[in-house]
């Protein structure tokens, strides 16, 4: 389902969607376009986008091809999905080590409304993190790599 | 009180039969002409009796100038302006005034497009179902008579009036309103009365009836017999070919008459002829001839009102987000060089959130000079 999504390929093309997504949840799906929970989450994303389209934007991008983004998001596990807003990352607590992102793929396509929403209000309340309405037990687990500074 | 204005009713009255107590239409004093019922010898008001068809737009008929029912009951000196007496109706002289009386607009309830004021009565689909509220008997009555498609105009509150069942209502209603006896005689309509106002009914009936053969006879002779049957198509050259063969029985006028007199007779009303178009040549259709057009008119905004117009929204809209929300103050197109990192508060970070770029980069930097 990645032929779904639009696709950002470069460093420039990233920092061109931060900055000019307003008002809107901007979601970025970092991972492979092969990789077997990849597809799993790009059909949920790519089924739910035309419902959130007025919440939020969805893009997907290659690790391989964005090497800085990949260390400054400290991205381990692939998919990762980052949440800014108006140029602001948003952090959610899903109840497990790493809040900065939502690591694996959505068990169902609401778990991914829900959350999108939560971040809409939450942004528009002015919060920077919210806690994730997903039952903590559909959220796959992992362990978080101590990185060595 | 009403008794000036009875006087003026009756004052071209002829008719010796008239009772005395006579309801009178309007407060305005309507003209009376002397005429026999229901018919009208004015040549202003198509002239036309009672006798309607419906629900073809014929002229005015004569309506019965009656007035709202109302008792004479509460009679106060304050009051007597509202009351107005009914008019006595069937004697062959009566009133045949068309106007109707602005009570009676009040009193009866609503019928579909009412007649309206003044002297010419529409026709149309109010006849048949007007209705007038009888306060003695408490029920609406219906006011036409019904005779096939023709409604005799009054004739049903006629038929009430004269009823043995309204002469008990009037009375009960007299008796519990407590109200003077004497008027209660001008709410009824004696018997012999109707006997003459039926009567009366039939002779129009009849004139009608014969009328009407009349002018189809009239009709029927000015037209070609074969052509009436294809009325619908009246092509001049269709109907002139029609013309030969039978031109020795009929008349004979041209076809291109028959077509607009077939016209108006089958619509019953007038349309206005404005000429025969020429048939489908195949020539191009106006909208594709545009080559006589000369200012190269673009219909539509221009891109730049565009953008001026698209931008004015998104300006309305961004004023009704809420102030406090994220990034409220985010420069969306500022430009940034190729090292611009978002901020993003990193996993293992020390510090707060937006020194974690500069922690970025010093860890890329000391990893740089590692190697």
């Amino acid at each position: 389902m990645s032929f779904l999504l639009p696709k950002l390929t470069c460093k420039r093309e990233v920092d061109q969607a931060i900055k000019s997504v307003a008002e809107k949840v901007l979601v970025l799906r970092f991972g492979r376009d092969n990789d077997a929970v990849c597809l799993q989450l790009d059909d949920i994303l790519a089924k739910t986008a035309h419902d959130l389209s007025k919440m939020a934007v969805i893009y997907l991008v290659d690790v391989n091809n964005v090497p800085v983004y990949t260390q400054y998001f400290d991205i381990s596990y692939i998919p990762s999905t980052i949440f800014f807003f108006n140029g602001q990352h948003m952090k959610v607590d899903y109840g497990s080590p790493d809040h900065t992102k939502f690591v694996g793929s959505f068990k169902t396509k609401q778990d991914f409304i829900d959350l999108i929403e939560v971040i809409y209000r939450g942004a528009m309340r002015g919060k920077l993190i919210v806690r994730s309405p997903i039952d903590p037990n559909n959220i796959p687990k992992y362990d978080l790599l101590y990185q060595e500074i | 009180m009403s008794s000036c204005l009875i006087r003026d009713c009756l004052r071209e009255e002829t008719d010796p039969h008239v009772a005395p107590a006579s309801f009178q239409a309007v407060v305005e004093s309507d003209k009376i002409t002397p005429e026999p019922p229901f018919l009208q010898a004015k040549q202003s008001q198509l002239p036309q009796p009672l006798l309607v068809r419906t629900p073809a737009p014929a002229p005015a008929p004569v309506s019965w100038p009656f007035s709202g029912r109302e008792p004479h009951v509460r009679d106060t000196a304050g009051r007597q302006s509202h009351t107005r007496p009914r008019r006595d109706s069937p004697s062959p002289s009566a009133r045949v005034e068309g106007r109707r009386c602005p009570g009676r607009q009040r009193k009866a309830p609503p019928e579909g497009p009412g007649p309206p004021e003044g002297p010419a009565i529409a026709e149309g689909p109010g006849l048949h179902d007007g209705r007038v509220w009888c306060p003695c008997c408490g029920r609406g009555v219906r006011r036409d008579g019904r005779r096939g498609g023709l409604a005799l105009l009054q004739a049903g509150l006629m038929q009430h009036l004269a009823g043995p069942e309204h002469r008990r209502e009037t009375a009960r209603f007299w008796r519990e309103n407590r109200a003077e006896a004497a008027l209660r005689e001008r709410c009824l309509v004696p018997a012999e009365e109707y006997e003459h106002f039926a009567q009366a009914l039939e002779r129009a009936l009849a004139e009608h009836q014969q009328r009407e053969e009349e002018r189809i006879l009239q009709v029927a002779s000015v037209t070609p017999a074969a052509a009436r049957p294809a009325l619908a198509p009246p092509h001049p050259q269709a109907s002139y070919c029609r013309d030969s063969p039978c031109a020795a029985e009929e008349p004979g006028p041209s076809g291109m008459q028959t077509g607009p007199d077939l016209a108006r007779m089958e619509s019953g009303k007038v349309l206005t002829f404005i000429g025969h178009q020429v048939g489908v040549t195949g020539a191009k259709p106006p909208w594709l001839i545009e080559e006589e057009d000369g200012s190269q008119q673009q219909i539509g905004p221009s891109y730049e009102e565009f953008l001026k117009h698209s931008e004015q929204l998104t300006h309305l809209l961004l004023k009704k987000l809420p102030v406090e929300r994220v990034g409220a103050n985010f420069d969306h197109t500022c430009q940034t060089s190729d090292s611009w990192l978002p901020s993003f508060g990193r996993v293992w970070n020390h510090g707060r959130r937006w020194q974690s770029r500069h922690q970025f980069r010093t860890e890329s930097g000391e990893k740089k000079k590692k190697r």
